[in-house]
């Protein structure tokens, strides 16, 4: 064993700076999965030292529809300190600037939040706003996208406010939930003073409590569980946020995770090429030890030593790099945090990341290190030989290996998961992935193998065999390189995808402007406004009637939540069910089953009805099922007669329930108008003068929608873009350690191309040509499998045909290609430059 | 010492066999100084390389200090060649990666022996490199580097010693030189030699010239430098076929070989083999 340990160290020495470069392979996984698991311990931390600002109280109760008299009853016997609040959404205008947004409106009573501080500037705001009938709290994002400063006023309704403060966090929130509905607070006492309180508003209800008595929320909840769930109200917890808030973060922290170990696989593939060439380069030094009698066993021995040796030092630079890129991670993630993080060392992410990169350094360095086996000692005296017998058989220890390996991937996919379902699909995606990489890799130098330029250039040619030379490592390099480019290459795609969706409204003259909210009384005014005096066109103009849904087939509602038979969904549960009536179907919509019936006016029978198949399906309603249905205070019977296929991504009010002419006309409603406006101009303009005459009515500007999605998709996608980033590196870094490692081979055959004639121009040309074409195999390879994936997500998610960018591809693959060469380059620049002579007396 | 007894080597390639070895036998009683001659491709390295351990003949078999190799596995032959045997190559075959002393240690060590930086150190400065103990390979000379690996073939004390055209890749004066020191070292120490060369001046400084053509023996004569002893006590015949070798030798080799021989020694064998030889040797 000594005598192993020492020749090791000796093989090591002279060349350890060559060795850590393979090793430089796993460095980039194992880093990332340190600093990915050190942020998910430390979040797991803040969440728990933070529980009770998760939700700013120690128990809230929401509603969808106001809190009656057995509610407050009900809140009274519960005591402690309470607060309410009311949130819907509006439209809020800068008289400074006549700006208009649709905004999320909070008008707060009481000293919410309990536990954390509302973030402002300045810091005093949220005491100014809590002392005060005049003051607003304003989200910071909107502020600037305004130019908005404190002290100047918002108009919220018929109310106008001076803004206290700019709004940074609120307890438990995170920056991203204010993208897509920039947050204001106002005092609830002036709510029915903006007059937004009408018909159809949506409005969401929420009473804090904050118990100074250590008492049990949890059991205090389930022991008013059934006079919660009559009320048609929610109870959360502490404990509720906490394990929900868990669950998110945990699908996070695991699918970075998994980011993270794909890097460390292909780093894994990066030593297994690594250490097939070195082996190849040893294979004179085996033959000569074993001649001297050192045994099959030993000599395995030191170069198991030897790669685990070099998979320590890996892990550790890894791991310590891991503990720096910690702190990157929560900045990279901060918009979609909900509580700070403080930083801590955790030795268990450290333990976990170290552990498994040195298994995935010995899975994939055993396969080829079992050639040491075959090593003949007879090579010592002559350098090729004929093999004595046939063919040898299949090596069963071979085979063991691979299932180990795999074995070994799949419990560590496991074990990062936490979960055995999900780790299962991972593995077999991973094995799909990188198998269908390798085939595509082959596929694409056989190709070019076969269809060989015989008759271009000698410098391409000669650049092109390289790519074949013996022990080459095209296949790793294209397997690494093109796995970080179908990431890449997916997630662009993927977000054009997302982004030209939603952009075809403003190219296909769809609609693009939507005002709902509309009173009964407002109608004219604001067709007036729009066809006179902006002149265009009213294409919709849809009525929506809000009603409560009581019984499914003659039982109560409220029953059958309890039994369990019929699956309510929660919005329609606790919610108004907004339908709308109409003699014909949209061109959104396909009737799949039963007869569209336009118009019924029979008062007393059962009115035939048309539900979305979707949800229809959740809930498992079929045809002929019965709905009872309270409209404001009226009892209406009826029965499904169609199921309806909806195409939501129509820019217009789509519904799950819709009613046949005649019977509703009479019920109170409002209205939504559906238009288009033919530039952001008309639309801020419009938007004002709309704002100015209609406080109440909101307005949903498809630019501004595309521009929160798209803020949303650029974070996100940063996210990803940060995670991808290790699997490029890991590419990057394999395609150094195969330049180095091929290097005394390629200064050989330079030189000799040198005393041959050739110009270092011409050797240049040469490697220029080999690298060239080695980064287009791999960006072809990558893109290949993103193109895949991508039709897949567009099938399946996006539902959408998909219509690929060839630019960003085409940009994609260029970027791949250049790196490439000019890592190339950069890692063979002095053996393009050397002079014959100088290599020739060292060699 | 080295009893080689009717092997035959046939290499297969593809559908073609090729038979390199003709049903060789021959004997080399210790201390004795053989050269294997021929051309090339008449099977001289093949043939070094069955004595050797290296690789196991199509049929026959190879005695070693009436160790029989046939059979041994992988292991155990590399145990056997650890110690009984030491090699010189044409291309020297320092390992690369370990300075001079390290890989004249290496045998040593392997044996888990004690003093092995001593006794390399002694041996480096017999071959007259004292100075050059901390030098890798790619800072040595060519004679330089041959005669780290003779010190490193002679540590082990090896019985036999197998060296593969060891001037091949020397000019002559180093040749000269480095026969010398080889030779001097096998007298020293009482090893028994067996060198392939095609350099027949260099045979001729042998006791005992083997001419091997297309996998025959041709001739196999003792030289005049062969010690009294040896050339009263063996008389070589013309030619293998006749050449007097154990007749019927079975599996279990347990039976005593008629070997041409006069002196005796008798070896029990713990080889962890089925083959516990016990039998006359030959000088």
């Amino acid at each position: 064993m000594r005598f192993i340990w020492k020749m090791a160290w000796r093989e090591t020495r002279s060349s350890i700076s060559k060795l850590l470069l393979f090793i430089a392979a796993i460095v980039m996984g194992v880093a990332a999965l340190v600093s990915i698991t050190s942020f998910g311990e430390n979040l797991d931390k803040a969440i728990e030292d933070q529980a009770k600002t998760l939700l700013g109280a120690d128990l809230v109760i929401d509603g969808r529809m106001p809190f009656d008299e057995v509610a407050l009853a009900l809140f009274d016997s519960l005591g402690g300190e309470q607060a309410y609040e009311v949130r819907f959404t509006s439209m809020v205008q800068f008289p400074s600037n006549g700006g208009t947004r649709l905004g999320q409106i909070r008008a707060l009573r009481g000293g919410f939040p309990f536990y954390g501080e509302l973030e402002t500037i300045p810091e005093n705001a949220a005491t100014t706003f809590h002392n005060s009938d005049t003051a607003a709290l304003v989200d910071d994002s909107m502020m600037m996208q305004f130019g908005i400063e404190v002290g100047d006023s918002i108009r919220v309704g018929n109310v106008t406010y001076v803004i206290a403060g700019r709004l940074l966090s609120i307890p438990g929130e995170s920056l991203a939930q204010g993208l897509a509905g920039p947050r204001v607070f106002i005092p609830e006492s002036t709510l029915d003073a903006t007059g937004l309180i009408q018909r159809g508003s949506q409005l969401y209800f929420y009473q804090y409590f904050r118990f100074d008595d250590d008492r049990d929320v949890d059991a205090l909840v389930s022991s008013i569980e059934g006079k919660l769930n009559e009320l048609r109200v929610d109870a959360d917890t502490v404990e509720d946020r906490k394990l929900a808030l868990g669950r998110a973060l945990t699908n996070l922290t695991r699918f970075l995770n998994l980011v993270g170990f794909i890097a460390l696989l292909l780093g894994g593939v990066g030593i297994a090429s690594a250490v097939h060439v070195y082996i190849q380069r040893k294979v004179n030094t085996v033959a000569v030890m074993r001649c001297i009698g050192v045994s099959t066993r030993q000599a395995i021995g030191i170069y198991v030593v030897q790669s685990m040796g070099m998979g320590l030092i890996g892990a550790a630079i890894g791991s310590a790099l891991g503990v720096g890129i910690q702190r990157l991670v929560p900045i990279v993630l901060a918009d979609f945090l909900p509580v700070d993080i403080d930083f801590g060392i955790s030795w268990m992410a450290i333990a976990t990341g170290f552990l498994i990169g040195m298994v995935i350094t010995a899975l994939f360095a055993l396969q080829p290190l079992l050639e040491v086996r075959r090593i003949s000692p007879l090579l010592a005296i002559r350098r090729r030989f004929e093999s004595g017998g046939a063919r040898q058989p299949s090596d069963p220890l071979r085979w063991a290996i691979y299932a180990i390996t795999a074995g070994g991937i799949l419990l560590t996919s496991i074990l990062l998961t936490d979960r055995i379902d999900i780790g299962l699909g991972f593995f077999g995606a991973v094995i799909t992935a990188f198998a269908l990489l390798s085939l595509i890799g082959v596929g694409l130098t056989r190709a070019l193998r076969k269809w060989f330029p015989r008759n271009s250039r000698y410098v391409v040619r000669q650049g092109l065999a390289n790519l074949y030379r013996p022990n080459n490592q095209t296949l790793a390099m294209v397997v690494t390189l093109g796995f970080s480019t179908f990431l890449l290459a997916t997630l662009f795609l993927s977000r054009d995808m997302l982004l030209t969706q939603l952009d075809t409204g403003f190219t296909q003259n769809q609609a693009n402007f939507v005002a709902f909210d509309i009173q009964s009384d407002q109608r004219e005014g604001l067709r007036d406004l729009l066809e006179r005096d902006y002149g265009l066109e009213v294409r919709q103009d849809v009525p929506i009637v809000t009603m409560r849904m009581t019984h499914i087939n003659g039982v109560r509602a409220e029953a059958l939540r309890d039994t369990g038979d019929v699956r309510i969904p929660n919005w329609l549960y606790q919610r108004e069910v907004r339908a709308t009536y109409r003699e014909e179907i949209t061109d959104a919509e396909k009737i799949t089953s039963g007869e569209w019936i336009g118009y019924f006016d029979d008062f007393d029978g059962l009115v035939p009805i048309s539900m979305e198949e979707g949800v229809a399906g959740q809930m498992g309603i079929s045809l002929g099922d019965e709905f009872t249905f309270n409209v404001q205070g009226v009892p209406m019977q009826t029965y499904v007669a169609s199921l309806r296929e909806v195409d939501w991504q129509q820019v217009q009010p789509n519904f799950i329930f819709t009613f046949p002419a005649g019977v509703l006309e009479y019920a109170p409603q409002f209205h939504v108008f559906v238009t288009r406006v033919p530039d952001r101009e008309t639309g801020a303009e419009l938007q004002r003068d709309m704002i100015n005459a209609f406080p109440n009515i909101s307005i949903i500007d498809l630019d501004l929608v595309l521009g929160t999605v798209d803020a949303i998709l650029s974070r996100v996608s940063f996210v990803i873009q940060f995670m991808a980033l290790f699997s490029i590196f890991t590419g990057l870094i394999v395609l150094t350690g195969a330049v180095v490692s091929s290097r005394f081979q390629r200064i050989q055959e330079s030189v000799l191309l040198k005393t041959l004639g050739a110009q270092g121009k011409q050797v240049l040309g040469i490697m220029s040509v080999e690298y060239l074409v080695l980064g287009l195999i791999s960006a072809l390879t990558g893109i290949l499998l993103a193109y895949g994936a991508a039709w897949g997500l567009s099938l399946v998610v996006f539902e959408t045909t998909f219509v690929p960018n060839w630019i960003t591809l085409l940009a994609l693959i260029a970027g791949v290609m250049g790196i490439t060469v000019a890592i190339g380059l950069a890692n063979s620049r002095d053996i393009y430059r050397k002079s014959p002579l100088a290599v020739l007396r060292s060699a | 010492m080295l009893n080689v007894d009717q092997i035959t080597k046939v290499y297969q390639s593809g559908e073609r066999s090729l038979k390199v070895l003709h049903d060789i036998s021959f004997s080399i009683p210790q201390g004795q100084m053989c050269a294997i001659v021929g051309p090339s491709g008449s099977g001289k390295t093949t043939l070094l390389g069955l004595c050797a351990g290296l690789d196991t003949p199509t049929s026959g078999d190879v005695y070693i200090n009436n160790r029989r190799l046939t059979g041994l596995s992988e292991d155990q032959l590399s145990a056997l060649r650890n110690e009984l045997v030491g090699f010189v190559f044409q291309s020297f075959q320092l390992i690369p990666t370990l300075t001079a002393i390290e890989n004249v240690m290496v045998p040593l060590e392997l044996r888990g022996e004690r003093g092995a930086d001593k006794m390399a150190a002694e041996l480096l400065t017999r071959v007259g490199l004292a100075d050059r103990l901390d030098h890798y390979p790619a800072q040595l000379s060519g004679g330089e580097q041959q005669r780290v690996a003779i010190a490193r073939a002679f540590i082990n004390r090896p019985v036999l010693m197998f060296a593969d055209e060891p001037t091949g890749n020397l000019d002559s004066d180093t040749s000269e030189s480095i026969v010398e020191l080889l030779f001097e070292l096998n007298r020293d120490a009482g090893t028994t030699l067996v060198m392939v060369t095609h350099d027949l001046e260099l045979a001729a400084r042998t006791h005992r010239v083997i001419r091997l053509r297309s996998g025959h023996i041709l001739s196999d004569e003792l030289t005049e430098n062969a010690p009294v002893a040896q050339q009263a006590a063996q008389k070589p015949s013309e030619s293998t076929d006749t050449n007097p070798t154990a007749g019927s030798q079975t599996d279990d080799a347990s039976q005593t070989s008629s070997a041409p021989s006069a002196e005796e020694e008798t070896i029990v064998d713990d080889a962890p083999s089925d083959s516990t030889v016990s039998r006359e040797q030959t000088v």
